[in-house]
């Protein structure tokens, strides 16, 4: 993981070292992928900048993934992703500017966008010109220097996906709620949600105490646990607790310096994640002694108390919250 | 370094420790914002494992995200789509602006005036302008979209029904058309066919996954239509009707879907997998629930048979019932997810009576069920939904579901 990170800095900065070892590394997969990308090629996408869009894509993808609560993906699996969507070979010939690349968006992606303008009521005619519209917003950049709007997206999703969250989430507030918007809403099916911890609430603070006292012991442990530790580790871990990059943490912790090596950057993850696992090995020893449980159950209870807290939080984003009936 | 193979669980564990124990507001906490891709990606399921901790982390402590996460998804399934395509003025330079100005008013209002003087000319009427068009069908379409309230003749001209997704226009059939409204189908060769007052337009190339859905879906037309006036053989085989998983399933991260026959009583839902620690509990007073697979656990093994086992308190009555499901083989599974994106690609990601036909005729009858509930609750579908759901509850044996969903179809023929 430490050589991933170095090597995505590398990218990142444009060293060719970096760009070499990318090649060297995954050259037969970019090959393939490219051999499956006739139209790409045909446009005249040539093997260099497939790999150089690539390469840049995972890096990217990769330092954006700090293991906030994992470890994290090799390069290898951004790389996949990234060349298994092959709308990417299309992506980067439409940031270089090859002639002929908007043309196979239109002819790709025409037919999608058309049918989101249809299902919004569109006529034939507006829909034809919303298309254009839109194709013309994505290729201008918003300021001389900057890259067209399409540059944002790098094969992380299907551009499908992502057409539709960047024509969605760029509606303002007063597009989102339109009539049109509001009724599609309300006329979605509502199911109630319920989870094993329903009971906890919506709060954010963890209930005080459960049926059998498992939790105020483990809180109790963590607490003593907490105390201990030294003053940098508790810092790495509230900042990462918050959900802050490896970069953020390192800025932080070098007082904004934007110095971020490769290796520093695989040691904060390294030394993260030997710290989550201490901190847990050892509330789990204090409140396995404490409860008189064996450790995998001490263990056990543990995750299903907190994991139950975090599907509670996060369910709600995914399935409609039951409406009141006035 | 030492194994850290657990360590994604306890991670969580220890940051939601770290939160509890410093108080960590999640109001105020804010770290900056998801980017668009992890957005799109978060929408269409596509994070990797390591992604998507970071991103549900983020999630938790910023409101903001959390909105528009939430609004994102929910538009996705709700079919909301952006009627105004807004562009930021510094998108387009002034030359761009300029030309698109002439394009669009200058040429707009002078092919306007054209094509107004030459329809007088041409002593076009009011009703042409104005009134409905017939448009008659020359081949079987199956319906999969309406934009307004179009209504269908039968040779006789009358009575008018309305349509609905999931109807069949017949060679004969004609359909009243008026200003703005369209009709969405598909025809036997799988191309989109659009019929506007101008008639049908194909709008798109053929696919033969799609003409082999709809072809087949054309064959059974009739059988679903007795199935769907069918009488209910038998009771209610549980108390509480587990509606997914069910019978054959594709999903390795099933989300429990289950309806009691009446009341509101505790129930008790509990998945049964062959390991003892990974027995899934879920209790609750609710009649209809939704349990999201949860993401602390493994996924089910393909090819392998489980059991549901659900439990109604009531009364000092103790009323027990199961039912089993399999999992698809693993390369089952694959060609059902590609032809899902190809079905996705095709249509979009909405749900649509496409999907569930799909699913029918594929065996995965709960997941087909699970389509066509989500579709019922749409302003746009009607009885053809219910009929589909109707016969497809009977083959899949949810005796429950197919006695409300008779009632429904019952209410809405009265």
């Amino acid at each position: 993981m430490n050589e991933d990170f170095r090597l995505a800095w590398s990218i990142r900065r444009d060293a060719p070292k970096g760009h070499k070892t990318f090649r060297s590394r995954f050259s037969e997969a970019l090959e393939l992928a490219l051999e499956h990308a006739p139209e790409a090629r045909g446009l005249g996408l040539d093997f260099e900048k497939w790999a150089y869009g690539v390469a840049h894509a995972a890096a990217e993808s990769l330092l954006g993934a700090f293991p906030a609560r994992g470890t994290t993906s090799p390069m290898d699996a951004h790389v996949a992703r990234i060349i298994a969507h092959r709308d990417f070979a299309l992506a980067v010939l439409l940031v270089e500017g090859m002639p002929g690349a908007w043309g196979l968006f239109r002819d790709r992606f025409g037919p999608y966008l058309d049918g989101l303008f249809l299902r919004a009521g569109l006529g034939r005619i507006q829909r034809a010109k919303k298309v254009e519209e839109l194709v013309l917003e994505l290729r201008t950049p918003a300021a001389k220097d900057l890259p067209p709007p399409i540059a944002e997206y790098r094969g992380t999703t299907d551009l499908n996906s992502w057409l539709y969250a960047f024509l969605r989430l760029r509606m303002d507030s007063g597009e989102t709620s339109s009539p049109e918007a509001r009724r599609a809403r309300m006329n979605t099916r509502v199911h109630p949600v319920v989870s094993i911890s329903s009971s906890m609430g919506e709060g954010r603070r963890l209930p005080a105490e459960d049926d059998g006292g498992a939790l105020a012991r483990v809180l109790d442990r963590a607490r003593s646990v907490w105390e201990k530790l030294g003053e940098a580790d508790r810092r790495l871990l509230r900042m990462a607790s918050m959900g802050m990059r490896p970069p953020e943490i390192l800025e932080t912790l070098q007082g904004a310096s934007t110095s971020q090596s490769g290796r520093a950057q695989g040691d904060l993850v390294e030394r993260h994640a030997q710290l989550c696992h201490d901190f847990f090995k050892r509330i789990r020893q204090g409140v396995a002694e404490s409860a008189g449980l064996p450790p995998d159950e001490a263990d056990d209870r543990i995750r299903e108390v907190f994991l139950g807290t975090i599907e509670t939080r996060l369910v709600g984003i995914w399935e409609p919250v039951e409406e009141e009936t006035p | 370094m030492k194994d850290l193979r657990l360590a994604e669980d306890h991670q969580r564990v220890v940051h939601e420790l770290v939160r509890e124990l410093e108080g960590i507001d999640i109001a105020t906490d804010e770290t900056g914002h998801l980017t668009l891709g992890e957005f799109a990606a978060l929408v269409s399921g596509s994070l990797l494992p390591a992604e998507l901790g970071r991103v549900e982390d983020h999630l938790m402590i910023c409101e903001t995200c959390r909105k528009r996460a939430k609004t994102l998804h929910a538009d996705h399934e709700a079919r909301v789509v952006p009627t105004l395509v807004r562009r930021a003025p510094s998108a387009v330079n002034l030359r761009t602006r300029g030309s698109e100005f002439l394009r669009r008013r200058v040429l707009s209002w002078t092919l306007g005036l054209l094509v107004f003087a030459a329809a007088l000319g041409a002593g076009i009427s009011f009703q042409d302008w104005f009134g409905d068009h017939t448009v008659p069908i020359t081949e079987p379409l199956l319906v999969t979209d309406v934009i307004g309230r179009p209504e269908i003749v039968d040779l006789d001209n009358d009575p008018r029904v309305g349509l609905w997704p999931g109807q069949w226009l017949l060679r004969g059939d004609s359909l009243l058309i008026g200003p703005g409204e369209i009709v969405e189908c598909i025809d036997g060769n799988g191309a989109m066919v659009e019929i506007g007052r101008d008639g049908p337009g194909r709008a798109d190339e053929t696919d033969p996954l799609l003409a082999r859905v709809v072809r087949r879906a054309f064959k059974e037309r009739t059988r679903v239509l007795t199935d769907s006036t069918a009488p209910i053989e038998g009771e209610a085989d549980s108390p509480v009707e587990i509606l997914f998983p069910r019978g054959l399933i594709h999903d390795l991260r099933p989300t429990l879907r289950w309806e009691a026959a009446s009341g509101r009583w505790a129930i008790e839902v509990a998945m049964v997998l062959p390991r003892r620690e990974d027995v899934l509990v879920v209790s609750d007073a609710s009649v209809e629930g939704v349990f999201p697979w949860p993401g602390s656990r493994r996924s089910l093994s393909p090819g392998k048979t489980y059991e549901v086992k659900v439990r109604r308190l009531s009364g000092g009555r103790d009323d027990r019932g199961e039912v089993r499901f399999t999992v698809m083989e693993r390369p089952e599974i694959d060609r059902v997810l590609r032809d899902l994106r190809g079905l996705d690609r095709k249509l979009g990601r909405q749900r649509s009576v496409v999907r569930a036909l799909y699913f029918r005729q594929e065996g995965l009858l709960a997941a087909a069920c699970v389509e066509l509930e989500e579709l019922r609750g749409q302003e746009s579908s009607d009885v053809p939904v219910l009929r589909l759901l109707k016969a497809t509850a009977r083959d899949l044996g949810a005796r429950t579901l197919e006695r409300r969903v008779l009632q429904a179809i019952e209410s809405r023929l009265q």
